[in-house]
């Protein structure tokens, strides 16, 4: 299935390279992407941002501005920069936060990071998801 | 496209059916033998017809392909996702084939005259037997569901095995992601090959804009907008609880009646996770066979067996990092269970429509629902526990994993406080309401034939007419529901055209 070029895709640039740096911390399996597994994961969160309303992907691209002013206020460096435990705890700060959007917009990012790896079929095999060859007896 | 559209923009029926889930496929069957009476019958699908040699059974593409938002619809508060489908067979395409009949219950709470069980009892075994509805074969039952069965009879919990609807299924247990062997008997296996047979005209991609008096206004296969006119004596809508009455406020108005799009319903859901040293692979064979309505009555929940997909299980983990990985990557392991909460009907759950005319839904989880999830969790560890599990995952737990020694402090350990919209992955396909059926205007959009109030000519037959949920998985009802407004509209058309 081929990404539909009739719009912009959402991860580009420094958005791809932040998402990447987030789902290195969310999903840890992913820091030991290849090349391929990586682009294959950005071509799927695009895929699916495709579909999504332009409000919505108004909203995620705020969410990615939002994590850098708080890792800029709490450690003086953008997320993509911090250190790992700094990232985690950043993350953490927002997945238990008291404002509930805060909360709705790391599930977001969150699902996303794992739609990234997880859907990714290539990877089916290694946590043991088999489909049942449809010539069963 | 459909070879009978490709020249004239207008187009003219004596019936048109806007959707073809369960409930306009069991309308386009229920009327085709008009056909032979020289009655014009069109069913109108937004999406393709898919074939089941198309089905490649991967996870994200299927669901793109079959899904509308790829399944993910958010509510507006951006706490819950809907998942509902498109294309010829609508949501019967991807549901599970779980066959519940409507409780006496239900009924009673929707207190619509005329409405009753024995009313809608034989229509729902009529549909059964269609339908092929059975209870799998016990050497079928792969663990996963066993260790559901196993659980709830060591607590002594009412346990019941629900029937499914398929025919020379294989167990491929990708049902969600539509049947690559047709063995489902959703509409497009069932009733909509037979309406065809007996007339009835199919036009796939075709997005029904609004309706103008007896017109429908229609984009067909990607023509420009409103292009296409389609003429109809009687018009049926069954695009579903979202889609309908979204068609409805766009052709009228969001004020034209007072409870359009209001009342809507959807058993909120949450997937829970347990791990098992011995190998469960539940996604061999028919993913779910059992059920508990121990919680039903007292605490608002069922329970059932499930399985979901890498991706689709692991978004509904809580947290991040290594705990994720660690419990994806036991996935053969893996006992999955489902709770359903049973919400109830409120006016300010309901769908609107943006400036573009587009649906969107409005859904508090409030209190009594995440109160209900608090109460689901501590019961589907206790399950697991039971049934053996090693480890649990559950929404509201104050850690990622919870251990067997930890079973008798449940109640500590799964607690309201740790229970936050945002942090667990809520889900519902089950979209009940938002054109409820009733007497008057004043509080309904139909009467009890799904007549819509105040026009002669237009009927709704899908969930969209429950008035409030149904407490079991619905499509049953919605085939029943929708059986008995085809018996109206054929009434209605008969008397006024013959």
């Amino acid at each position: 299935m081929g990404i539909n070029t009739k719009t912009a895709l959402f991860l580009t640039g420094y958005k791809a390279n932040l998402f990447e740096s987030l789902q290195n911390s969310l999903v840890p399996r992913s820091k030991g992407f290849t090349p391929l597994q990586k682009q294959q994961s950005k071509d799927l969160v695009n895929r699916l941002l495709d579909d999504q309303s332009e409000s919505s992907k108004r909203k995620l691209a705020l969410f990615f501005i939002l994590i850098d002013l708080l890792a800029v206020l709490t450690n003086g460096k953008t997320f993509i920069k911090l250190k790992d435990e700094n990232k985690n705890a950043l993350l953490q700060s927002l997945f238990d936060s008291p404002i509930g959007l805060f909360r709705k917009g790391f599930w977001g990012i969150n699902t996303l990071a794992r739609m990234g790896v997880y859907g990714q079929k290539e990877l089916h095999a290694e946590i043991g998801y088999r489909l049942r060859s449809n010539n069963h007896e | 496209m459909n070879s009978a559209i490709s020249s004239p923009r207008e187009l003219s029926y004596d019936i048109v059916i806007v959707g073809s889930g369960a409930g306009g496929g069991t309308v386009a069957k229920e009327l085709s033998d008009l056909c032979a009476k020289g009655f014009k019958i069109a069913l109108l699908e937004l999406g393709p017809r898919f074939k089941p040699e198309d089905n490649t059974r991967e996870e994200l593409p299927m669901a793109r392909q079959y899904y509308f938002n790829s399944g993910g619809f958010q509510t507006t508060t951006q706490d819950m996702t809907l998942a509902f489908a498109k294309g010829l067979g609508g949501s019967t395409n991807v549901y599970t084939g779980v066959t519940f009949k409507l409780p006496e219950s239900a009924v009673k709470k929707w207190n619509v005259p005329d409405i009753t069980l024995e009313d809608l009892d034989p229509r729902m075994d009529k549909y059964l037997k269609e339908n092929g509805a059975h209870l799998e074969d016990e050497n079928n039952i792969n663990k996963n569901n066993q260790l559901f069965k196993a659980g709830c009879e060591k607590l002594g919990w009412h346990v019941d095995q629900f029937q499914i609807n398929t025919r020379n299924c294989i167990g491929l247990g990708t049902c969600n992601l539509g049947c690559a062997r047709g063995a489902k008997q959703g509409t497009a296996v069932v009733q909509i090959p037979q309406a065809e047979r007996n007339g009835v005209e199919v036009i796939t991609h075709c997005k029904v804009e609004r309706i103008e008096g007896n017109t429908v206004v229609a984009t067909v296969n990607g023509s420009s907008p409103d292009e296409y006119r389609i003429s109809a004596k009687k018009i049926i809508l069954c695009a579903g609880a979202i889609n309908t009455p979204a068609i409805l406020m766009r052709s009228f108005g969001e004020k034209f009646n007072p409870v359009i799009g209001r009342y809507l319903t959807c058993h909120p859901a949450m997937i829970m996770a347990a791990d098992h040293e011995v190998e469960v692979n539940g996604t061999e064979g028919p993913p779910k066979n059992y059920y508990s309505d121990q919680f039903v009555k007292k605490d608002r929940f069922l329970l059932e067996s499930c399985m979901y997909f890498p991706f689709s299980f692991a978004r509904n983990l809580i947290g991040f990092g290594a705990d994720v990985d660690d419990l994806v990557h036991r996935y053969p392991h893996l006992q999955m269970v489902i709770a359903l909460v049973l919400d109830e009907a409120y006016a300010h759950n309901r769908v609107s429509i943006n400036s573009k005319g587009e649906a969107q839904v409005h859904y508090k989880l409030d209190t009594k629902i995440q109160q209900a999830f608090v109460k689901a969790s501590r019961a589907t560890a206790r399950l697991m526990f039971s049934a053996g599990a090693s480890r649990v995952h559950v929404p509201g737990a104050n850690h990622f994993f919870i251990k067997p020694n930890e079973v008798t402090r449940l109640d500590e350990v799964i607690n309201e406080k740790q229970f936050k919209l945002g942090q667990t992955t809520i889900a519902s396909a089950h979209l009940m309401g938002g054109c409820r059926m009733g007497e008057s205007a004043d509080n309904s959009v139909t009467n009890s034939w799904g007549k819509v109030h105040g026009h002669k000519h237009l009927y709704v037959a899908d969930g969209s007419l429950f008035p409030s949920c149904s407490e079991v998985n619905p499509y049953l009802t919605i085939m029943a529901l929708a059986d008995r407004v085809a018996e109206g509209v054929r009434k209605d058309i008969l008397s006024e055209y013959l």
